[in-house]
């Protein structure tokens, strides 16, 4: 671990926080079960799996080739495509865009593409009005704070907080009440829709064939950011593309049932191109913006198939990790298990960033759930061992004399006598300083063995 | 070269850079992948009623137009204004209301309830799926907080896969600028993942499957 463990810090804070445990506890339990339910729908849920995943990895393999096929059919359809190599130029795409209609309020859905490259405190800088139209992103935007959970943004807040925020919000008192707060959302928010400029959503996919973007929402935002607006702005992460309609079946047959549980979100919209001619409504320009931002790197690397994500979630929800210490303690756009493998992948000269790969007991429940079968503890252990490569020659010096000693029968053994006296002792150690206090301060160490054990024969009975 | 060759070829360059195979082997899948395969019943509207109904929506029978114009007045009750879709089955109704597209806008994001026809009804998910051919429009049956569906029983298929696998039968040449699989009444759980109904779009469906 490095000196300064920052994820550590966030964590102590999260797990003496009651209600976030609780809110936590409950949201992750709800759709840990709602996700198994659902896949029950599936005669056979392993082997769609199994069919995701090759769809998703071959889609990240012929990535260029359908990049481009897409990008002509959506061109075709009057869409137009920004090429995005970083988070700056993904931002200059959107202020241009933004200026050139003179907008002066933007309405966003969610999109976790849109944090990584901090969009909205660009516009504000140029004097837009940014708001966040997601419920929970609605109230997090109000709180000044970014998302804790992919699906479920302000899964740390109950509802005396989000009355808070909106008795302030609008300058009268608004009662703890989830459907009176959720009322003044919808109302605060309707006329922003009809007055906004431009609209900007993420991409759940990108499909080649008909140059199309899917997006997937249950409150219907991402159908307003996309249809009432006259600009729709799509920022789309660049690997997020299947081939073909016949793929996002597949592809949506699982996305809902993993995240949330349900057989499709209430809204499932599929997006190709701006208003056509003979049609009524709907904006007058698309414009999807494709970011790479640190993707490329990891193309042709050994973490590759964790472009294969989906942002179901279901990794979140299992992780025990997760599950005690929420997502801001992660300190990323991406927390949980495919945070902590894709943040040190995507910012890789960020120290910080680099810890998050040791956020993990390496139990597997996210692999378990994975959707597409990405193998995430084996990339935990690789970003560590890649990180090993440069601990420094005392650390190196010590764990080399430690696998030596442990090699042979005598010398583990022995180790074995001593741990029997040191144990007690190094507990006292804990929240003690040094590296053996942190060390400690995470993990338990067992009284050392109390009475010989006694063969497995008496157990069976 | 554009900048949409300098990105491509950038990911050309970093994936042949090195090829690196996956850590377990892939499963055979062919252009077209195999279709979805359900352990849950597919078939009839009673199917459809049920997966509706799960997420909130209300599924109304009715046996010809004349019985689902007395059925959408009643769900209509005395709310106002109502705003029309332009579908021939709409407007076969005869019922009272602004007609959009002519009512503009406004119209619609004003209006109490909306009554527009759908593209198909998918069986297993309950859900109806609308398009923004022409006419139709994106946002008629997404701003009204109360959103009637009339749709045909022979609009029925058993998955999603029936539309998303056979464009072509449904839009032959061109796909709409916009396709929307409608799947309940709009809902948020972001409060404490308690369910809450109508926060963008409309927190009431109701679905009017007229025999036929």
């Amino acid at each position: 671990m490095p000196d300064a463990p920052m994820f550590a810090a966030r964590a102590h804070i999260a797990l003496r926080d009651i209600r976030l445990q609780a809110a936590v506890r409950n949201v992750t339990g709800q759709m840990v079960d709602g996700r198994r339910r659902a896949l029950t729908d599936l005669t056979d849920p392993e082997g769609v799996r199994e069919i995701a995943r090759a769809i998703r990895y071959r889609s990240v393999e012929r990535l260029p080739d359908l990049l481009d096929h897409w990008a002509t059919n959506l061109e075709a359809r009057g869409g137009q495509v920004h090429w995005a190599t970083d988070a700056g130029e993904a931002v200059a795409a959107v202020r241009g865009i933004v200026r050139r209609r003179g907008a002066r309020l933007v309405v966003k859905g969610k999109s976790m593409a849109s944090e990584e490259i901090h969009l909205n405190e660009a516009l504000e800088a140029d004097g837009v009005e940014v708001l966040e139209t997601d419920l929970g992103e609605y109230i997090i935007q109000l709180a000044h704070e970014p998302p804790a959970h992919i699906i479920v943004p302000a899964i740390h807040k109950d509802r005396n907080d989000v009355a808070a925020l909106f008795t302030t919000d609008a300058g009268r008192p608004i009662p703890p009440d989830i459907p009176a707060e959720a009322a003044y959302a919808r109302a605060r928010l309707r006329n922003a829709f009809l007055t906004a400029d431009v609209g900007i959503s993420g991409v759940n996919f990108a499909v080649a064939d008909t140059g199309s973007i899917c997006l997937v929402t249950n409150e219907g935002n991402g159908r307003m950011v996309s249809s009432v607006p006259p600009v729709h702005i799509a920022i789309m992460g660049m690997e997020r593309i299947v081939a073909s309609w016949a793929e996002l079946d597949v592809m949506l047959a699982l996305l809902a049932r993993s995240a949330t549980g349900q057989r499709l979100t209430s809204y499932t919209n599929v997006i190709t191109g701006p208003r056509q001619e003979g049609e009524l409504d709907g904006p007058e320009e698309l414009h999807v913006i494709v970011l790479d931002a640190g993707r490329v790197g990891i193309l042709g690397s050994e973490f590759r198939e964790v472009l294969d994500c989906i942002r179901c979630g279901a990794c979140l929800n299992v992780c025990p990790v997760y599950r005690h210490v929420g997502g801001h303690a992660y300190g990323s756009v991406y927390p949980g298990p495919i945070g902590a493998v894709l943040t040190p992948l995507l910012r890789p000269d960020e120290s910080e960033s680099r810890e998050l790969a040791h956020a993990s007991s390496l139990c597997g429940a996210c692999v378990e759930v994975c959707p597409v079968g990405i193998p995430l503890v084996d990339m935990l252990l690789g970003l560590r061992r890649r990180d090993a490569a440069d601990i420094g020659p005392v650390k190196r010096a010590g764990f080399s004399a430690w696998s030596a000693l442990w090699s042979s029968r005598l010398g583990f053994a022995s180790t074995r006598i001593a741990a029997k006296a040191v144990l007690p002792l190094a507990r006292h150690a804990r929240g003690g300083p040094g590296w053996a206090g942190a060390w400690l301060q995470t993990r338990t160490l067992p009284g050392g063995p109390r009475r010989r054990a006694t063969g497995g024969r008496k157990g069976r009975r | 070269m554009t900048d949409k060759e300098v990105f491509i070829s950038r990911l050309r360059h970093a994936a042949a850079v090195r090829v690196v195979p996956p850590r377990r082997a892939l499963v055979a899948v062919d252009a077209v992948p195999p279709r979805v395969e359900f352990a849950i019943d597919t078939e009839g509207v009673d199917v459809f009623e049920a997966a509706l109904s799960a997420v909130g929506g209300t599924v109304h029978r009715a046996a010809d137009l004349v019985a689902a114009r007395a059925v959408v007045g009643e769900v209509i009750g005395t709310r106002s204004p109502v705003v029309l879709g332009c579908e021939p089955d709409v407007a076969a109704l005869e019922l009272e209301g602004q007609r959009w597209p002519h009512c503009g806008l406004r119209a619609a994001a004003e209006a109490a309830v909306t009554v527009v026809g759908c593209v198909a009804m998918v069986a297993v998910t309950g859900s109806v799926v609308v398009d923004a051919r022409l006419a139709r429009g994106r946002s008629i049956s997404l701003l009204p907080p109360v959103c009637v569906v009339v749709a045909r029983s022979s609009q029925l298929v058993a998955s999603p896969g029936d539309v998303l696998r056979h464009r072509e039968d449904f839009w032959p040449g061109r796909v709409p600028s916009q396709v929307v699989f409608i799947t309940g009444p709009s809902r948020s759980a972001d409060i404490e993942m308690t369910l809450t109904r109508g926060v963008h779009g409309p927190g009431e469906l109701h679905v009017v499957v007229v025999d036929g």
